[in-house]
Formats: C-alpha cells, structure tokens, sequence
C-alpha cells in the first residue's frame, strides 16, 4: 500500500490528519474488507473527478478535503452508521464544492480571474496543441510505461482500444469471448489498465520535467 | 443504477455538461456511489476521449467538448494522453506496413502465415508490427465468413499499356508483355470463378445467398469480356493499366477475409461494392486501413447502379493507395454518415 501515505489526506484548518485517523478512515471505507487501500485511492479517484466536472480549478485538493473531513468526522464520532461510506462521500463533497463555489462568488477579484481563464480556456481549447517535444517525451514514456505492463494487459488494451466505430465493438466482442468475459467486465478490466498507463506515463512525464528543469539551472 | 442512466449517450452528455440540471446532479451522485456506474462513465469518458482524438465527432459534441470538456487542464490531460496512445498505434500500423511486404518476398503465403504465427509467440512488444495484425485478425476473421460462400471476388484483369514505347524493339517487347498479361489475366479470371460454397447448416440462408452467387457468375462473365475487349484494345495509345474487382459486404459469422491480386503495372483498380438491399440513394465511401482508425481515400458522392435490391458501387482507385499483403477495409457511409457496409479485405501482391 505504499501509494498510501496519510500526507496524501491533504489538510484541514485547525486538525490534523493523524495516522490513527487515516487508518480509521481506511477501515471505514473498507467496510470489513480489508481492500489494502483501494478502496480508498477508487474513492479518492471518484471525488477527484467529481469535482473536476465540475469545473474546479483543484480537484485534487477538494477532494482531499472531502476525506480529510470525513476522517475528523470518525475520529471525533469513533463511527458513522447512518450511510454507506460511498453516499457519506458524496454529501461532504457536496458541502465541500458548495463552500467551495461560495468562495469563488465572495471574491470577485478572483471571479473575474476565473471567468477570463475560463474564457481563455474555451478560446485556446480548439487550436489545443501540447507542443511537439512534450508530446514526443509524452510518447516515449508511453512505451516505457507500456513496457512495463504484462504481457496479458498490454493484449487486453492493445485490442480493447483498437479500430473505430464498428471494427472496435467488434474487436471488444471477439476478445471478450476469446477471454470467456462479459463485455461489461473486459470494459472495468480495460479501463484500469488504461487507468494503470496513464498514472504511469503522467508520473513519467512529471519526472522527466522535473529532471530537465533542475538540470537547467 | 437505471438503465437510462447507464446509456452510453447519456453518460456522454453528461460529460459534455450537456445534461439539464436535475439529471447532471443525479449523475454526479452515482459517480461517486454507484459502482457499475463510476465504471460505465469512466469507460465511456474513455471512447469519447478516442472519438475527439479520432476526428470522430462532429457537430454539437465537438464543440461541446471543445468547449466544456477540454476546459480543465485533468481533462485536457487526459486528451493528451490518448493522443499519445494513438500516435504509438499509427506508428506501429506504419512499421506493419513496411514490414511485412518485405518478408512476405522471402516466403510463400502459406509459410509465411505459419512464421507469422510463430514469431508472433516471440515478440514481446506491445503494438508490434506482427502483433498489431495479430490483434486484430478475430475481428477480420469474424467479419468475412460466410463470404467464403459468396466470396465471389471475382478478379478480371484489364490490363492495358499506358505507354507505347517509342523504339519498335520496345513495342514488341510491350506486345509480348501485354499478350502475356493478358492469358495471366484469363487464367486467373477461370481460377477465380465462384467455388463450389462449403456446406452450410442453414439450408435457408444459402437460398437467400443463391442469387448474389449468380449474380456474381454474371458479373464474371461481364469482366471476362471486358477483359478480353482491353486485351484486344491493349494497343491504343494512352490506355492506362486497370484491375478490377467484386467486393460482397462483410457478413457476420464469417471467417474469411476477401483477398485481391494487383499488379505492378496496374494503375487503376476498379472496385464493384455489392451494397445489401437499403432504401438509399446516394453513398460516400472511404478507404481504412486495416484498424478501422486511419482514412486512407475518401470518395465523393456516389450514386448506385443496379436494382433496389441488388445495386453496384463503382469506385476508382489509384492503385499506389494499396499496398501488398496489407488489409484494408472500404466502408460505404449514406449522406447522414451512417455506415451501410463494410468490405475489408486484403491485398495479395
């Protein structure tokens, strides 16, 4: 479970996150099932992107917020037994996002701000252009990260994600059967080893940035 | 989670932020609580992501995902990524292209077959050239089997020359070539004749197919002859060198895919597409390569020939798009961009 640490749980006003609370939050989440920590990196994951479609500038942050408050809310009140972990999720984000929103509406300098980023950003977004050298450093960490993958996964994603239109639905039912699955459960399957490879070559892509800038100063 | 909520198009709405308030937020919720459906939206948040990088959207989505989903910098990360997964793909399909025609030189069709499969087991690497074709052949397999039945591909050589050499040791030599040219193309014609159709245990289906297979014998006969006429014609100045062929739709079930000759000398292939009876009038078609993802030759508006139930779409290619023992696929849009048929095959030599 190294990819999780309780610095990751992010910060909250007045109280800290402690390892007892972390790992409080961790069986919360687990339900009993002892996950090792995926189900609280799925719930993370979720939160993140929840907050990201709504068009929040720090989904990371937020949703580290949500769970930071969820694990005061258990260690303060040892246990929660009202929802189901996933549903209690959701309400604080609810809270957090609605806080969060209230805050951008106080502070118009910061609206403005937002507003012409947000302009900016759907003027730019069609000539969307990463740039060739970070999309060659993008490719090359691709084929690392996919180097890494095994053998099976690389298969799976390879002829999960090829062709078009119909060619790919039919690529996708031939390997389910070949695989003896549902096409629902080779879709999860192709969805986390994509997930898998994007974590990898963002993590690779950071690294090589960070390493181009310190050498160049 | 609802069934109209796990709809793949409401999912992609959803994400396009082009869902009404109440169901945005019922949706926002089971993203986060719902399993199968975090699952579904991040599957379809996935094809839709490949659809941008594809060229495939068009209309509101494009300028929807433009717009609201390419606004945060996750996202457009995300995009940026799929980018990079299909610029590896096209990269590797580039190789395959080069590749194999240069082994298949060294080796007779079926031996190569067999070395492909064997040097399949000992690569390693993911997208490989031999892999990349490997992947997919379940699905080109799939898709043309029945067609072993009416795998009428009927191949009729017209072989023209388009120069006539200027020195008259070279006309004859040109004569020599295109009589030449011109018993290959008779003797293939007779090889390629309709062969007899394997058993089939559905005795209905090989009736509805009974007709196609006479009209595909009827349509040989009319290449024969057309062929014969161009051989006869070989000497007129400017004629340039023409194959043509009968392509059937893919048809589910099937295990074969149609194959093709082509000459070096041939300039023009003609292909005839038989379309399934539909109520259309004009097509579009375009030539992908074998993954379905790259356009290699896109048509103009075609009109049909033929009957309702039994139209031709003629096509003229130049012959420098195909190149040897790769696969390709035509597809036959209608003017809403429907695809009507597919008719993937491969190029022989």
């Amino acid at each position: 479970m190294s990819e999780v640490t309780s610095k990751r749980v992010g910060r909250k006003s007045g109280w800290s996150l402690t390892p007892e609370a972390f790992k409080g939050l961790l069986d919360w989440l687990d339900e009993g099932a002892g996950s090792d920590g995926r189900n609280y990196l799925e719930m993370r994951r979720r939160l993140v992107a929840y907050f990201d479609r709504k068009n929040c500038p720090t989904p990371d942050e937020l949703a580290d917020e949500t769970l930071n408050r969820v694990a005061r809310r258990l260690e303060e009140e040892g246990a929660l037994e009202t929802d189901a972990p996933a549903r209690y999720c959701y309400i604080v984000a609810r809270f957090v996002f609605m806080e969060h929103l209230r805050a951008r509406q106080k502070d118009d300098a910061l609206s403005n701000d937002l507003r012409q980023r947000s302009r900016a950003g759907v003027d730019a977004a069609p000539e969307f252009d990463d740039g060739q050298k970070l999309s060659e450093q993008r490719l090359s960490c691709l084929e690392q990260c996919l180097g890494k993958l095994e053998d099976a996964s690389r298969e799976v994603i390879a002829r999960y994600y090829a062709g078009k239109a119909r060619v790919k639905i039919d690529n996708r039912r031939a390997l389910a059967e070949e695989l003896g699955i549902t096409l629902n459960a080779l879709s999860i399957r192709a969805c986390r080893i994509r997930d898998k490879l994007e974590a990898c070559v963002r993590e690779c892509v950071g690294a090589q940035e960070n390493g181009s800038s310190s050498s160049s100063r | 989670m609802s069934e109209q909520l796990n709809d793949s198009q409401t999912l992609t709405r959803y994400l396009l932020g082009a869902l009404p308030a109440a169901e945005t937020e019922r949706l926002d919720e089971l993203s986060v609580t719902d399993d199968e459906l975090a699952e579904a939206l991040r599957s379809a948040e996935n094809d839709l992501i490949d659809a941008y990088v594809q060229d495939d959207l068009d209309g509101a989505a494009l300028a929807q995902f433009k717009t609201h989903y390419l606004a945060s910098a996750q996202r457009r990360e995300r995009v940026a990524f799929a980018q990079a997964f299909q610029a590896h793909a096209e990269r590797s399909l580039t190789l395959a292209q080069t590749e194999i025609p240069a082994k298949a030189r060294a080796q007779t069709q079926t031996e190569e077959a067999a070395a492909e499969v064997e040097s399949e087991r000992r690569r390693s690497g993911w997208f490989s050239v031999r892999r990349g074709f490997n992947f997919l052949r379940p699905a080109w397999a799939w898709g043309a089997g029945l067609a072993a039945l009416t795998l009428l591909v009927v191949v009729g050589w017209l072989v023209f020359d388009n120069a006539r050499p200027a020195r008259q040791d070279t006309q004859t030599e040109a004569r020599a070539e295109r009589e030449r040219q011109a018993q290959e193309a008779q003797r293939e014609t007779e090889n390629q004749r309709p062969t007899p159709p394997p058993p089939v245990d559905d005795s209905a289906r090989s009736e509805r197919e009974r007709p196609a297979q006479e009209q595909a014998q009827r349509e040989q006969q009319h290449l024969a002859e057309q062929q014969r006429a161009a051989a006869q014609n070989s000497s007129s100045p400017g004629a340039g060198s023409i194959a043509s062929f009968i392509l059937t739709p893919q048809v589910r079930g099937a295990s074969q895919t149609q194959s093709i000759s082509i000459r070096n000398r041939v300039e023009h292939v003609v292909m005839r597409l038989r379309l399934e009876p539909n109520e259309f009038t004009t097509y579009r078609v375009a030539l992908l390569d074998e993954t379905g993802a790259q356009t290699l030759w896109r048509s103009g508006r075609l009109k049909a020939r033929g009957a309702a139930n039994d139209k031709i779409l003629d096509l003229n290619l130049r012959a420098q798009l195909l190149k040897p023992q790769t696969a390709y696929m035509l597809r036959v849009t209608n003017d809403a961009g429907e695809i009507v048929d597919d008719y993937p095959f491969r190029v022989l030599k």
